[in-house]
């Protein structure tokens, strides 16, 4: 059996350097002297011993915490809603490369005008970039993405989404049936951030905005101009579908639209084509089924 | 320089975010609430966006987050560094024999030992034990001498297991009155 030798003073100063050598922060003479010490004492053995598992316990108890997801989602909204307006024009570096060139060449008068949210607050500026968007596009997938872009993009929404009383009463009596069909269809991460009927190039709207934690989608439906209609377009929606849905991508958002007999309906988001297409296709057959129900 | 926002907060969101964790339950262990924690954290991470471009890049972000946790913290609470004793050095001088510590604590019952541990201490012990920062990086967060790390850090762990030591004696309390009723 081996015979403690207790020498308090060498265990007084090495038990004043315990604290360090359990966080590792002892010179390496230091370092040596106390495991020396500590092969030969059990009693300062057994302190390193119980202040080891103080440490963890400790780490364990206060690592049981952790922040409530909203608290993340809430951090992530207010610092991309402090970007600047035009941050949704995704480009790539090359496409940045050329932009900033150009940029260059228009001076400084130009980028000040970006910075006061030009795109926000100058019709015309807006229409400019809608139509650079859509300019790919069939004329009528643009009916949907033009309404999208005017009112859900360029719009500062209310922090609160509109109660549902609310939402009913912009959208009347005729479409007030939508806002239980939108909360039944569209996926759980979406909530309705806005419900309204409004217009835009001389067309008139129901449009619902919502948005998840990182992506932003419209629903938007118009009465059928005179010769309007999709079925020339080859459908993006599998056969055994009933009601086709057209997909097509312009610049960073993407269209997927169908038909009833006497409207046109959009789903437009930053979604990628593949989601944003499941989404409409999802909601397509119950809501033709109730645009045409209204049609008479 | 303009057409890389987009960029530039999602590298924030990359880098930064991360430590949310880490700094929410900093947080909720400095303030005692969640939601002053949930105020507070935010803060930070808005101060530090609006900083972004003064971090430098391949230095550590967890550090950094930590230094403006502890600078909003401290706006939060004015009083909250004013109530540091002196007794540290003093106790060190002796030798520290440890009352038993129980070898299973419920995380409820550290986080209470934790929690009457006065600020300044818990602070340190936060940083080096649960979060494993150097004494330098507590040090450098704090904006206190090294030394000051070193004596709060054993007083804050001292304080600690005498807490818990006591949590044990209460079981053995609890232990006995129930052999009592037993006999």
């Amino acid at each position: 059996m081996n015979t403690i030798n207790f020498n308090e003073a060498v265990c007084k100063r090495i038990r004043t350097q315990l604290d360090h050598y359990l966080s590792n922060e002892l010179s390496v003479e230091t370092n040596h002297e106390v495991m020396k010490h500590l092969e030969a004492c059990a009693a300062c053995s057994q302190e390193l011993e119980t202040r080891m598992r103080v440490k963890n316990l400790l780490r364990r108890a206060v690592q049981s915490d952790s922040a409530p997801p909203a608290l993340r989602q809430r951090i992530e909204g207010r610092i991309r809603a402090s970007e600047p307006s035009f941050s949704f024009l995704s480009f790539s570096p090359r496409w940045a490369l050329a932009a900033a060139a150009v940029a260059v060449i228009l001076g400084g008068v130009m980028a000040v005008r970006w910075r006061t949210n030009r795109l926000y607050d100058d019709a015309g500026a807006q229409a400019a970039y809608i139509r650079a968007v859509g300019a790919r596009l069939p004329r009528i997938q643009t009916v949907g993405l033009a309404d999208h872009l005017h009112c859900a993009v360029f719009r500062r929404f209310p922090q609160e989404y509109p109660a549902e009383a609310v939402a009913a009463q912009q959208l009347g009596p005729q479409f007030v049936q939508l806002v239980s069909m939108v909360k039944e269809r569209m996926p759980g991460e979406y909530r309705v951030v806005m419900a309204h009927r409004c217009s835009y190039a001389g067309r008139h709207y129901v449009h619902f905005v919502l948005r998840s934690d990182s992506n932003l989608l419209s629903l938007v439906i118009t009465e059928k101009q005179p010769g309007e209609s999709f079925s020339r377009m080859e459908a993006s929606s599998g056969a055994e579908v009933s009601v086709p849905v057209y997909e097509v991508a312009a610049k960073r958002f993407e269209v997927a639209s169908f038909e009833s007999q006497g409207y046109l309906a959009f789903i437009v988001s930053d979604l990628d084509g593949k989601n944003n297409l499941q989404i409409a296709e999802n909601l397509a057959p119950l809501l033709a089924g109730f645009l045409n129900s209204i049609n008479g | 320089m303009l057409f890389f926002r987009k960029a530039r907060s999602e590298e924030f969101e990359a880098i930064a975010l991360p430590h949310l964790n880490d700094l929410f339950r900093t947080a909720r262990r400095l303030l005692g609430e969640q939601a002053a924690a949930e105020d507070v954290v935010q803060e930070v991470y808005l101060q530090a966006w609006k900083s972004w471009h003064r971090f430098e890049r391949g230095t550590n972000c967890r550090a950094w987050l930590f230094t403006i946790l502890f600078n909003t913290v401290h706006h939060y609470r004015r009083k909250w560094a004013g109530s540091v004793t002196n007794q540290a050095d003093e106790d060190l001088e002796k030798v520290q024999y440890t009352p038993p510590v129980p070898e299973t604590v419920m995380d409820e019952e550290v986080l209470a030992a934790l929690d009457r541990i006065p600020p300044d201490f818990r602070a340190v012990v936060l940083l080096a034990d649960v979060e494993e920062f150097s004494y330098k990086e507590v040090a450098g967060i704090l904006k206190i001498p090294i030394g000051t790390v070193m004596s709060r850090l054993s007083r804050a762990r001292k304080l600690l297991r005498d807490e818990l030591a006591a949590v044990a004696q209460s079981y053995g309390i609890k232990r006995a009155s129930q052999g009592a009723q037993e006999v």
